[in-house]
């Protein structure tokens, strides 16, 4: 079974929240120095995904991501987890796109990649968290797709997967080629071992540009784009504190639940 | 040659070759290692020798066990020139066996029943402690497949001992003996006691002369069976220690061997770490064959203590019993590769890790050497663990969830600690509103001291209060000092002890890079993980620094009056050695000098302390592993605190602290007892 494996890269969402900064004029995040980007966190139960599948069934799995060109780390994560081929969507006609042109880039670079039977992508991305690229990938490729999915089985000519609904999930089978996007209970990304890593560290990542990929520039990034971002901003978080006084234990929790009652909170 | 003699050099011989055959495997055995150069130094080793072999130094760090070895090994030593004296006459001369060089010397004589008496006391004292008050540590492993082999050992050099004082007995009796000293005649003082006793019981001479010729042979059967069993047995220590204190490891013991993975990954079917009984060195499949079974270091395993899935003991003799059962597989004897012991093995080898030894044992590991520091034939139990694991790790990917989020995160962030709220420089927030400045190290002002804050110590809220108290000390001192800031990066210690070897290269090149572009004359650490690797390991990949651990730095600030205390402390404390300070580094006094200055201390030690001391459960990247099993090592180190009854636990590492602080909680919770590192307590008194 041949798998695309879609991977983005984010900043680290573990960087400390005082290092988070953005540019209020270009509505950017400033990237936290010293602290390198990583995968999008369900992408990597997409690739770990897709590597399982090609253990069992055979054939490739390859990993597009759509980036900057320091993305090819995370590509390279890819590879050294074990996937068969890395493809970079590199070119500043592709910057600050938003769903719609990330989906038609993603699209255009899977049918340039050819013959596949499933796309997995992550339920979301780790920054944004639209969790539109998926379906809007799937939509353009014309193939169906589910997201978000708990578990995947794969049989000649069709996928079975375990969609996650509001408290609990569906079966759905999915004839191939198609498109799940993963969510975290499908599986536990390996680490990596030190030969995958050493052969990855090694290997040259392609760069695909929109003419690569037969598109205008004016197809992807910002001018492909159907929305615009107005303002991207970190919320003003405040809080308050109240001590509740009293002379005993009981007494306290007496007064805490009373103010907790009136405060609608229990 | 008499039927006797002749008799005598058949037996001789049988047992010759069983012991022989023997020790011809355990060598084939050996070599099936990887090679390892343990013969450079050879002075140092050699005055080893000395101390730990003729000295038993080791034996001596348990009491009173130790002086019943020392009396065992002499005796043993001393009566093998006598016995191998009634062979040689046995084989030689006529029957019955005229006793033989120096036995006859009365001197000889007089020293050797002596030791013969304190080897039998000896032994009875080794059968108390092991069939009355059955020791935890010396439960006989499975290997033994009930067979008594301790037993057999007492029985074979106790019959050893008594045939010989018997003998002396009957022959004084049969006044086949008496030996001219001076004036008048001189018989051995037990011969002549027991001599008495058995005239007294109407033994006739003629009796004692048959008797004495029994207890001859007797003699001779002990010592034969003893050289025919002793390498099948626990007793191949007697063989192999000496060898084995010759080879010892002399390189820092803070350092753990590095790999050059450049090559290895050259190599078609390299196997990085350990993952079969071929893949360890020599000496450590030597040393696994020479294990004595005494169980020091499972008494001294925190992991043990805790009831957690790890006895350094029992992976010693785990190895030795696959090793002994896959022999002739290893040895390419099987025939057909079919059914090649009658072990259950049918032919197939057991995977080292996760059938002779199981993934959970590789990380119940501390590695706070507390195994190989006690070992008295020097076996090197914990490099096996870590050898495995990095096998584990850098080929298997396989490792508990805390350590791969610990790596995963040393990979992205350079620090262990996924999931902080803080960053690197959060602890200093507080100072400025104390007047304390905090300057950042650059290229171009030198510092006197550069001080190494460590991950432990600027991400956990806990330990910012140790770097605050050291930021104080600092400024109290008058010291030019600066930190490297939001850039400071793990050292690299717990990627390289979890097993991630690649990863700890990449994280040391990347500091060295940064330091080697920094000018200062010291760095100053409160971790003694950082201290380590700084000291030990960092001179092989370009990184020479001058580094000292806070304990030291301080206790000298003290001595030499450049930092005076003014409040006394007025309190009793105990101190807790930190495994990378202590064993690693042999750093016990300076931390204890500190406390004295505090003035006014009632300084207390644990049961367990100084080079015996009792890890707090973090090292070896336990720190990020969560315990499954048993109970929490801090919970039991806590428990000896406490014992004390001590008011304060000082402390000199952040992990000590971490531990420390979560394990009084729970066994302390109306805080009586509060630990606090050395430096906040030189920085409160100030």
């Amino acid at each position: 079974m041949n798998v695309i494996v879609l991977v983005k890269q984010v900043p680290d969402p573990e960087a400390p929240a005082s290092q988070f900064k953005i540019d209020q004029a270009t509505n950017k995040v400033i990237p936290p120095p010293g602290i390198a980007p990583k995968i999008s966190l369900y992408d990597e139960y997409a690739i770990e995904a897709g590597i399982q599948l090609k253990e069992k069934t055979g054939g490739k799995v390859t990993a597009l991501c759509l980036g900057p060109a320091s993305a090819k780390e995370q590509l390279k994560q890819a590879l050294a987890m074990g996937c068969d081929e890395a493809i970079l969507l590199d070119d500043a006609a592709f910057q600050d796109g938003d769903s719609y042109a990330i989906a038609t880039a993603l699209a255009a670079a899977i049918q340039k990649i050819g013959a596949f039977d499933l796309v997995i992508a992550g339920r979301q991305s780790a920054d944004m968290a639209n969790s539109l690229v998926p379906t809007m990938v799937a939509e353009r490729l014309g193939v169906p797709s589910a997201n978000p999915i708990r578990a995947l089985e794969a049989s000649n000519g069709s996928v079975k997967v375990q969609r996650l609904i509001e408290g609990g999930y569906e079966e759905i089978e999915l004839p191939t080629p198609a498109l799940v996007a993963v969510h975290d209970e499908i599986n536990k990304p390996r680490y990596p071992n030190l030969k995958g890593i050493m052969a990855a560290s090694r290997r040259q990542i392609p760069e695909w540009s929109p003419a690569d990929l037969g598109l205008d520039p004016s197809q992807v990034g910002v001018a492909g784009s159907k929305t615009k971002l107005l303002k991207l901003y970190i919320p003003q978080r405040e809080s308050q504190i109240e001590l509740i006084e009293a002379d005993t234990p009981e007494e306290a929790a007496a007064k805490l639940a009373q103010r907790l009652r009136e405060k609608k909170i229990i | 040659m008499t039927l006797a003699s002749v008799g005598l050099l058949i037996g001789v011989l049988i047992a010759t070759v069983i012991f022989a055959r023997r020790v011809l495997l355990l060598v084939r055995l050996c070599l099936i290692g990887t090679p390892k150069n343990r013969f450079d130094q050879l002075g140092q080793r050699i005055k080893a020798l000395f101390v730990y072999v003729l000295g038993q130094k080791r034996l001596l760090n348990y009491l009173p066990t130790g002086i019943g070895h020392v009396a065992i090994f002499y005796g043993f030593l001393t009566i093998q020139g006598a016995t191998l004296a009634i062979l040689l006459a046995g084989i030689f001369s006529s029957p019955p066996f005229r006793l033989w060089f120096f036995s006859d010397n009365p001197v000889f004589l007089f020293i050797l029943e002596i030791v013969e008496v304190l080897v039998l006391i000896a032994l009875a004292a080794a059968a108390w402690r092991r069939y009355v008050l059955r020791m935890n540590r010396l439960n006989e492993p499975e290997r033994h497949h009930g067979v008594p082999e301790a037993l057999l050992i007492l029985v074979g050099i106790g019959g050893l001992m008594l045939t010989g004082l018997l003998l002396s007995g009957f022959e004084v009796l049969s006044e086949s003996f008496p030996v001219a000293l001076g004036s008048g005649a001189w018989s051995p003082p037990v011969g002549l006691l027991l001599a008495n006793l058995f005239n007294g019981l109407g033994l006739t001479a003629d009796t004692a002369q048959v008797l004495r010729d029994v207890m001859l042979w007797g003699h001779a059967g002990f010592f034969l069976f003893l050289l025919a069993y002793i390498p099948y047995s626990k007793h191949t220590h007697i063989l192999g220690a000496p060898l084995a204190v010759l080879t010892q490891d002399m390189t820092p013991r803070g350092r753990m061997p590095t790999m050059d993975i450049e090559k290895l990954m050259e190599q078609e079917n390299a196997t990085l770490g350990v993952n079969k009984l071929e893949g360890f060195s020599w000496r450590d499949l030597f040393d696994s064959m020479i294990c004595t079974e005494c169980g020091r270091c499972q008494d001294q395993c925190p992991a043990y203590n805790a009831g957690q899935p790890l006895s350094p003991k029992k992976l010693v003799l785990d190895i030795q019993e696959a090793l002994l059962a896959e022999a002739p597989i290893v040895l390419g004897r099987a025939k057909n590769g079919a059914s090649a012991d009658g072990d259950g093995h049918n032919g197939r080898r057991k995977t080292l890790i996760g059938e002779i030894i199981q993934d959970e044992t590789l990380w119940a590991c501390t590695t706070c050497y507390a195994c190989v520091n006690i070992c008295p034939v020097f076996i090197e139990q914990m490099p096996k663990i870590l050898d495995m694991r990095r096998n584990l790790v850098m080929e298997e990917g396989h490792m508990p969830e805390g350590a791969e989020t610990a790596l995963r995160s040393l990979e992205g962030r350079g620090h262990p600690y996924s999931g902080t709220n803080a960053d690197r420089l959060t602890w200093t927030g507080p100072l400025a509103d104390q007047g304390v400045e905090v300057a950042e190290a650059d290229p171009d002002t030198e510092v006197d001291v550069l001080y190494w804050v460590g991950c432990t110590t600027a991400f956990d809220e806990r330990n910012q209060r140790i770097a605050r108290a050291m930021a104080k000390i600092f400024q109290a001192a008058g010291v030019k000092w600066a930190i490297i800031g939001a850039n400071e990066r793990c050292t690299g210690d717990p990627a390289r002890r979890i097993g991630n070897e690649y990863l700890y290269q990449l994280m040391v090149q990347g500091n060295v890079e940064q330091l080697n572009a920094l000018k200062f004359q010291t760095i100053v650490t409160n971790c003694p993980h950082c201290f380590n690797t700084f000291q030990n390991e960092y001179p092989e990949f370009g990184g020479q620094y001058q580094t000292i651990h806070h304990a030291e730095y301080v206790q000298g600030l003290l001595e030499s009056g450049q930092l005076k205390l003014t409040r006394p402390l007025g309190k009793k404390v105990t101190y807790h050695d930190s495994c990378y300070l202590g064993r690693y580094n042999n750093i016990y006094e300076a931390p204890r000098a500190v406390v004295q200055f505090l003035g006014d201390v009632d300084l207390v030690e644990m049961e367990r302390s100084g080079q015996k001391s009792f890890c707090c459960g973090a090292g070896g990247g336990r720190m990020w592993i969560e315990e499954s099993r048993g109970k929490r090592i801090n919970h039991v180190r806590v428990e000896q605190a406490l014992r004390t009854g001590a008011e304060v636990v000082a402390t000199a590492c952040p992990f000590c602290m971490t531990m420390f602080t979560d394990g009084l909680k729970t066994k302390d919770p109306d805080e009586r007892v509060k630990a606090y590192d050395l430096a906040e307590l030189v920085a409160d008194a100030l």
